[in-house]
């Protein structure tokens, strides 16, 4: 107040962005609920065999995470960049389109007419195809995230390991965009990614096991039914109460995973200059870039699944919803956390992964082995 | 019979890119690339366990395999220099690598021969993962925690090295 009274005016907006953002949240949260009231009806008109074939729960689950993801992403960066501003008293975007609100389409229309550079010395093909290597397995690991109990893109035996397999292979691409544009920033952020990947990955599978040790299946729907139910009448069976640990655990190592602020010494620019995303431009920048909000997504739904009971919520909203509504409260508690906390420095960030995460979801395991193995039969 | 076509199908794509894959690893002139056709590979592979309904083992082939060890191989070549690429191969080498190539196919003839295939479709019962887990902690108890043991023998000896070093 005070100095800028008249610009204060003009720039800040007071809480209408907010609402509009998050009326548009709610407004894509009853969208996708449509979508689902729309699909369990036709579901119900045509034979289960047809809604049972691979092929068409695969095509329209993929399609709907790809939506999800695509215009998500786009519109995370919107909302991470006004909700940061707003915990950190300052104003945000707010000059294209209405309260700003256009800031995302401003963004991508200025990164996909930049001009795709390849350096001379430059490995070529490996710089080209890192992004893609890179991008590819974080979108595939939505196939088998659970929207409701009947929409899943790919229900498998082993979804939870599927997973978990499947996001092991992204160090590769960022060891590859570290490698290809022949630049040492590129080349140490890759390094760092690697090493925090590795390290992290270990106590976020163990943090795992505990939910699907309860539900005794690695199916993601199977450990959402496990949650199903109350205790007292009113808290519900979620496996965040009794496995509080467990919880805490795993949301700290996919945030590591993740590489964001509290964790993000693979992207520091003060010391790296962003790190393996330093040679690259255009939409390949883009693609690394999006990286984090896949991630962020993809680690989101996961922490639902796994100890906030999926879709399972009071029937009055339907389940296409809980799940969405439950998405978008993990997704703003990460970005709290990115807002008010520091970058931690690299050594760190190794001794927190392998000696006190580690050893403490090994002692967590243990527990959980000791009190199932007591209670169960 | 529709299926089995489609299996078969699968199949060959699946064969074609491993062997591919797995010549490149040899031929690639950069150990980098070598490194990522052999990602290529392990994965590929993961393919023919899910063509024989092993999703459990295709899924581990790809974590172990795909993503721990060619990680751990790519961290390393990282570190070194830029070796550039392999120079010339001599007639002797080019040489001693086909008689090699030649004797291990010939070593392999007879048990291909030999073997008895089954023909007929098994029946898969789709707790595959039920299945593996039962078995490693009933009857393979031994053998596991036997493995498990070299593994962690393994794993403090390396970082006795490594400490060694520092120290010195």
């Amino acid at each position: 107040m005070g100095l800028y009274a008249e610009d204060q005016e003009q720039l800040y907006h007071g809480p209408i962005p907010y609402i509009i953002l998050l009326a548009g949240a709610a407004v894509a949260v009853g969208a996708i609920a449509a979508v689902g009231i729309v699909f369990s009806y036709i579901g119900s008109l045509g034979p289960a065999s047809f809604w049972n074939n691979p092929w068409v729960r695969g095509i329209i689950g993929a399609a709907l995470w790809a939506a999800v993801v695509g215009a998500g992403g786009l519109y995370l960066t919107l909302l991470e960049r006004k909700f940061m501003a707003r915990v950190q008293v300052r104003y945000g975007p707010n000059r294209w389109g209405p309260y700003g609100l256009l800031q995302p389409v401003a963004d991508a229309l200025k990164l996909m007419r930049k001009e795709d550079i390849i350096p001379d010395a430059a490995d070529s093909l490996v710089m080209r195809l890192a992004p893609i290597v890179a991008f590819a397995p974080s979108f595939m690991l939505f196939a088998a995230v659970p929207w409701t109990a009947t929409y899943v893109a790919s229900e498998m035996d082993i979804g939870v390991l599927y997973i978990v397999a499947v996001t092991s292979l992204t160090p590769i691409g960022v060891l590859m965009a570290g490698w290809g544009p022949n630049n040492k920033y590129n080349l140490l952020g890759a390094m760092r990614f690697a090493a925090q990947e590795l390290a992290y990955e270990v106590p976020l599978i163990l943090a795992m096991i505990g939910p699907i040790a309860v539900a005794q299946s690695l199916n993601g729907v199977a450990i959402v039914e496990a949650q199903a139910g109350y205790w007292f009448g009113f808290i519900p069976k979620w496996n965040i109460f009794p496995q509080f640990f467990g919880a805490i655990i795993f949301f700290v190592a996919f945030m590591a995973e993740t590489g964001r602020i509290p964790f993000d010494i693979p992207d520091a620019e003060s010391e790296v200059v962003h790190g393996f995303t330093a040679e690259y431009s255009g939409m390949k920048f883009v693609m690394l870039l999006l990286l984090e909000y896949v991630h962020l997504i993809a680690g989101a739904a996961l922490f639902v699944v796994l100890y906030m009971g999926g879709y399972l919520g009071p029937s009055p909203i339907n389940q296409f919803a809980w799940f969405t509504l439950k998405l978008l409260f993990v997704i703003l508690l990460m970005m709290l956390i990115r807002a008010v906390w520091f970058r931690v420095r690299i050594d760190q960030i190794m001794n927190l992964g392998w000696k006190i995460l580690l050893p403490a979801a090994l002692i967590n395991v243990g527990f959980i082995g000791v009190f199932l193995a007591l209670t169960v039969q | 019979m529709k299926e089995v076509a489609a299996d078969l199908i699968m199949f060959f794509i699946i064969a074609l890119v491993s062997i591919f894959a797995a010549v490149m690893v040899m031929e690639a002139e950069d150990i980098f690339h070598a490194a990522l056709f052999l990602a290529l590979l392990f994965t590929s592979i993961a393919g023919v366990y899910i063509l024989l309904t092993a999703e459990f083992i295709a899924a581990i082939q790809i974590l172990v395999y795909g993503g721990a060890v060619v990680v751990l191989i790519l961290f390393a070549i990282v570190l070194t220099n830029r070796a550039g690429k392999v120079g010339e191969q001599s007639l002797k080498n080019l040489l001693m690598r086909t008689a090699a190539i030649i004797g291990f196919v010939a070593l392999l003839v007879q048990p291909i021969l030999k073997t008895p295939w089954p023909n007929e479709m098994i029946e898969t019962t789709g707790l595959n993962t039920y299945a593996v887990g039962y078995s490693l902690f009933t009857d393979y108890v031994i053998p596991f925690e036997v493995v498990s043991l070299a593994l962690l023998s393994a794993l403090i000896g390396a970082v006795y090295l490594s400490k060694r070093e520092v120290g010195q």
